[in-house]
């Protein structure tokens, strides 16, 4: 390596520690895909009725086959070439995989930092062991309801609620850090202290999530019968923010994690000009996401246009991704909407979700928009 | 000294990345980034290597003082030791 280049990586390294761009953000303007998600498999032992991802054997047959471990493997050592480093393992329930410790082991060793989405209730001892001896760097996991009543009324299986719970007692055995994370819906929408109190056993980190989609990708879901209102959205956010203040502590009130918040001031952050301009955040800038199938899109909400990773090769893939989004742009009322410029995340892949198309607007999606800009004037 | 087994630097958007693998998961959470003249110390601490060896290492990839190198090399040497990458 000439000296040049050596100073160059240098200031671009010192440039990117000092400035306020993360990584990713960083990895975005090279067109690096950072950033993986590896969706395993779309089934799940449970039966949320708001997933937006689950199928079973019968409606998985007509859509594609789950890749096998091979062909993750060989996928992954495709994808470290190119660049990723935070790797995202997900389902359905990834732990359902029978091969699932083949795949995971084999990534441990490749150089991602991993991180595990599970509903912990399929932990069993041998499951244990590979983990206390190869940790996920990160792992999150679902908790649905504070009680059996609750997982039975959103999952459909009381005795789910034991099983998270003795799978939550499994994991703090494990050198990971250790997330819980509940999606809230009317069925549990009162729960939320007592939620954080089961989580706060196991870990400090509880993140929240009051936005709930449409199912996507054939998936079937009950959404429209469930989800929060917008109303409701904010004022359970709220409630949980006004929590961690009460706390009185600086360090406490840092672990307060709202994923539409989060994702919506991300998105925000992020907001380079950057190609494919329809997408606001880093999906197919420095972030994809490979469904179970093997379709590659930028990010688990999109449904189409995607890219074959699988079998035109992972950078091929990655490279062609951002142009099948180029043309396409949000509906002229969005554009004009007067919550385009931050009151809206005009995310493209929900409006997917929630309408089947790009072209025509979601009035659930202005609704919140509505709801977050009265909020924010009040503030 | 040496750097332990069981990390991978990593070159990712023009930045080199300490990378855990396996069970070194569990002792080292975070990224730890290197910049030039910390990825070349490093590369000289895959195999063990004594203090002076190592300065005199850096004194002839760079055009610096003694004063310097030992400053950067004391810097790495103590930000390794924190991370816990370092076996002595």
């Amino acid at each position: 390596m000439s000296t040049e280049i050596k100073r160059n990586n240098n200031r671009l390294a010192q440039k990117w520690e000092s400035s306020e761009i993360t990584l990713a953000g960083y990895a975005a303007q090279r067109h690096i895909p950072l950033g993986g998600t590896f969706e395993l498999t779309p089934r799940c032992n449970l039966s949320c009725k708001m997933c937006y991802i689950r199928l079973d054997k019968r409606q998985m047959e007509p859509i594609g086959r789950e890749r096998t471990a091979a062909e993750w493997i060989g996928l992954a050592k495709e994808a470290i070439k190119a660049g990723t480093l935070n790797l995202l393992l997900t389902g359905g329930e990834p732990l359902l995989r029978e091969d699932f410790a083949e795949i995971y082991t084999a990534l441990t060793m490749m150089g991602f930092v991993i991180t595990l989405n599970t509903n912990a209730t399929l932990i069993t001892p041998e499951i244990l062991k590979l983990f206390k001896k190869y940790p996920p760097t990160a792992t999150n996991v679902t908790l649905y309801g504070a009680n059996p009543q609750t997982y039975e009324s959103i999952c459909g299986n009381p005795e789910a609620f034991q099983a998270t719970i003795r799978g939550l007692e499994m994991l703090t055995e494990v050198a990971t850090a250790l997330e819980v994370r509940t999606t809230f819906i009317r069925d549990n929408m009162h729960e939320l202290d007592a939620l954080r109190e089961i989580a706060n056993r196991y870990t400090k980190r509880f993140g929240i999530n009051v936005t709930v989609n449409k199912a996507v990708r054939g998936a079937c879901s009950d959404v429209e019968n469930c989800r929060l209102t917008p109303v409701q959205m904010f004022d359970l956010a709220e409630a949980n923010a006004e929590y961690y203040r009460l706390l009185n502590s600086e360090t406490e009130s840092a672990l307060e994690r709202n994923m539409e918040t989060d994702n919506h001031v991300q998105a925000r952050v992020y907001g380079f000009n950057l190609p494919p301009k329809i997408i606001t955040c880093l999906a197919a800038k420095s972030m994809y996401w490979i469904t179970w199938d093997g379709k590659m899109l930028p990010c688990g909400s999109f449904v189409s246009p995607y890219t074959v990773p699988f079998e035109e090769g992972f950078q091929q893939a990655w490279d062609r991704l951002p142009a099948l989004f180029e043309d396409l742009s949000l509906p002229e009322e969005c554009r004009k909407c007067e919550y385009a410029n931050g009151r809206c995340s005009n995310c493209p892949a929900i409006l997917q979700t929630e309408t089947g198309s790009l072209h025509r607007i979601s009035p659930y999606i202005c609704e919140v928009a509505k709801e977050r800009s009265r909020r924010f004037k009040t503030e | 000294m040496r750097i332990k087994e069981g990390y991978l630097v990593r070159e990712i958007a023009d930045c080199h990345i300490v990378v855990p693998i396996g069970d070194r998961v569990i002792d080292f959470k975070g990224i730890m980034t290197l910049n030039d003249t910390g990825y070349f110390i490093w590369k000289c601490l895959s195999e063990d290597i004594a203090y002076a060896q190592l300065l005199s290492a850096i004194l002839d990839e760079y055009e610096i003082d003694e004063a310097t190198a030992r400053a950067d090399l004391d810097e790495f040497l103590e930000d390794a030791r924190q991370n816990g990458v370092l076996e002595e």
